[in-house]
């Protein structure tokens, strides 16, 4: 029997969302500060800087929120890696390299995805810390003191970025691939599951919605 | 109230205007300076793993004017380049003017300090038939000197001697002397306000100005380059130049404004003639920690990535991992329609819908 349970609260979905317009926005603006000649998305640089200088501010509410969301009511059980996730790589591999067609049950995310998730709280902070001491390295000389330096933390910036560019493929990628159903809760919250199948939901998130 | 008198008075708005860096255009400023410093203080001036290029630097001092800095203003016992002394008297004359003068007199440091089996590669004299290395020098006289002024990005964070490889150890002058002591004046060269108006800064208020986290005084390494820039507004529109005769922001050409802490576009250089983005040339960062390596190359936005047998620069590692991942990703995909998989899915999707 085919039943709807909710995955994602309204909390997560919204800054989901909001977390996707800010960095996306970031992405594209600060390949265009980069290099306006080779990513020419922009009119001035000045369009892109103020875009980049704004979304700054929403990720970093938005990163606030959802790590405060995730304390408040435990949903860091969900989404937080931790080092005993590395023991469950292999089956995980095992099932991408097509090796298997089993995806065991590990929860509302599996290891990979708790290590993309929680990776991106992290980086977004060397984001922050490294983009503000960019931003005003007058108000902040003790940010760039702690890189070695405003050069470092700018190419420190530019890589991580690209992990954010390339995470963000695979996400999509495999978002897209591994069932519309997933995609589609986020949107509307809910999943449909079988009663007989191993659930995508966790007993937490379940107690959550009953 | 505090009384002071007119000469006291005197006395301090002309150190203030020295320190403010308006000497340049107050030649009265050198005059105040002149009387107020007379006889005092001593300094001894050395050179290590260095070009040289700072002293010559120094000459460029226009109010006070060089003559009036070495003759009047500072009583200088020792300068490896004006010493008519060679050989074991100059060595002699500046280890004695040091004894003579133990917790009073200013070293200043000109290069980086090589360490390397025990510093057998800057040897600066010798003494009782022994060579006398600058690494055991300056340590030497540190522990004598009142403060030590670390002249130059050599002198100050390795420079240029201890850029990579760093065949000779060479380590900057706050890790053999106490960095209390040590004030950084970094710069490729440094700038003679720089070194002036720190000089008149500790006659006037007997202590080292106050300097940020990489031991610069504030007052002239206060806010970066790129925020003053005159080419700033070619930045905020995106009119980059793609060769250096053409007009607009150099950033594409390699220019480190945007990450370099120095008041050169206001200060300008040569008497404030000119200054290196005014004449043309992209800014090298030399005022940097980290200069030439960390800062460079220098018509390079970015330093190179540098993994065990790799080297690229940032754009290539980059783009190279980036195309890596989407061939990563299309070579899933295959594999996820090959095996069935992606169909598959779908089917339960539909199912489930039913």
């Amino acid at each position: 029997m085919a039943r709807k349970v909710l995955r994602h609260p309204l909390f997560i979905r919204v800054t989901h969302w909001v977390n996707m317009i800010a960095i996306t926005s970031l992405i594209i603006s600060g390949f265009y500060i980069h290099n306006p000649l080779k990513y020419n998305f922009f009119s001035t640089m000045d369009a892109a800087r103020k875009l980049h200088f704004y979304m700054m501010y929403v990720v970093m509410a938005g990163l606030l929120a959802r790590v405060y969301y995730a304390i408040a009511t435990k949903d860091y059980q969900n989404i937080w890696f931790r080092f005993k996730d590395l023991k469950n790589f292999p089956a995980l591999l095992r099932y991408y390299l097509f090796l298997t067609d089993k995806h065991p049950n590990w929860g509302k995310y599996n290891p990979g995805q708790k290590l993309v998730y929680s990776g991106w709280g992290f980086l977004l902070i060397i984001q922050i810390l490294t983009g503000l001491a960019l931003y005003k390295p007058d108000t902040f000389p003790t940010l760039a003191s702690i890189f070695g330096g405003l050069n470092i933390a700018r190419l420190i910036h530019y890589l991580v970025n690209w992990i954010f560019v390339i995470t963000v493929a695979i996400h999509l990628y495999l978002d897209l691939t591994e069932g519309l159903g997933i995609v589609k809760s986020m949107f509307t919250g809910y999943v449909t599951v079988d009663e007989e199948e191993p659930t995508v939901v966790t007993k937490e998130q379940l107690r959550q919605t009953l | 109230m505090n009384k002071i008198s007119r000469r006291e008075f005197l006395k301090f708005a002309s150190f203030t205007a020295a320190t403010l860096g308006l000497s340049q255009s107050v030649p009265e400023v050198a005059y105040a300076l002149e009387n107020a410093a007379k006889g005092q203080p001593p300094v001894i001036w050395i050179q290590g793993a260095s070009c040289t290029g700072c002293s010559i630097s120094l000459l460029n001092s226009v109010h006070p004017d060089i003559k009036e800095i070495l003759l009047e203003i500072i009583s200088l016992k020792f300068h490896p380049n004006i010493s008519a002394a060679t050989g074991h008297v100059a060595v002699e004359a500046f280890l004695g003017e040091a004894e003579k003068n133990k917790g009073k007199f200013f070293l200043v440091v000109e290069g980086a300090v090589p360490t390397k089996d025990n510093g057998v590669y800057c040897s600066i004299g010798e003494k009782d038939g022994r060579e006398l290395y600058f690494s055991e020098i300056i340590k030497e006289l540190g522990e004598k000197a009142k403060a030590v002024i670390a002249i130059g990005t050599c002198a100050a964070y390795g420079g240029i001697p201890a850029a990579d490889p760093n065949p000779t150890g060479c380590v900057p002058v706050s890790e053999v002397i106490d960095p209390k002591k040590v004030l950084n004046i970094p710069g490729c060269p440094p700038h003679p306000d720089w070194f002036v108006g720190s000089l008149a800064h500790v006659l006037l208020y007997n202590e080292l100005p106050k300097t940020d986290k990489f031991g610069r005084p504030k007052m002239f390494y206060g806010g970066i380059i790129h925020d003053n820039c005159p080419r700033r507004q070619y930045f905020d529109n995106s009119i980059f130049a793609k060769d250096f005769s053409e007009p607009g922001c150099l950033l594409l050409l390699g220019c480190k404004g945007p990450v370099t802490y120095s008041d050169c576009p206001t200060r300008l250089w040569n008497g404030g003639v000119n200054w290196c983005i005014k004449a043309g040339h992209p800014c090298i960062g030399c005022t940097e920690p980290g200069f030439p390596d960390k800062i460079g190359p220098i018509y390079e936005k970015m330093p190179e990535v540098k993994l065990p047998g790799i080297s690229a620069s940032a754009d290539t590692f980059g783009e190279v991992v980036g195309a890596a991942t989407a061939i990563g990703l299309g070579a899933h995909l295959i594999g996820n329609i090959v095996t069935g998989r992606l169909g598959g899915h779908k089917k339960k999707d539909k199912e489930g819908e039913k």
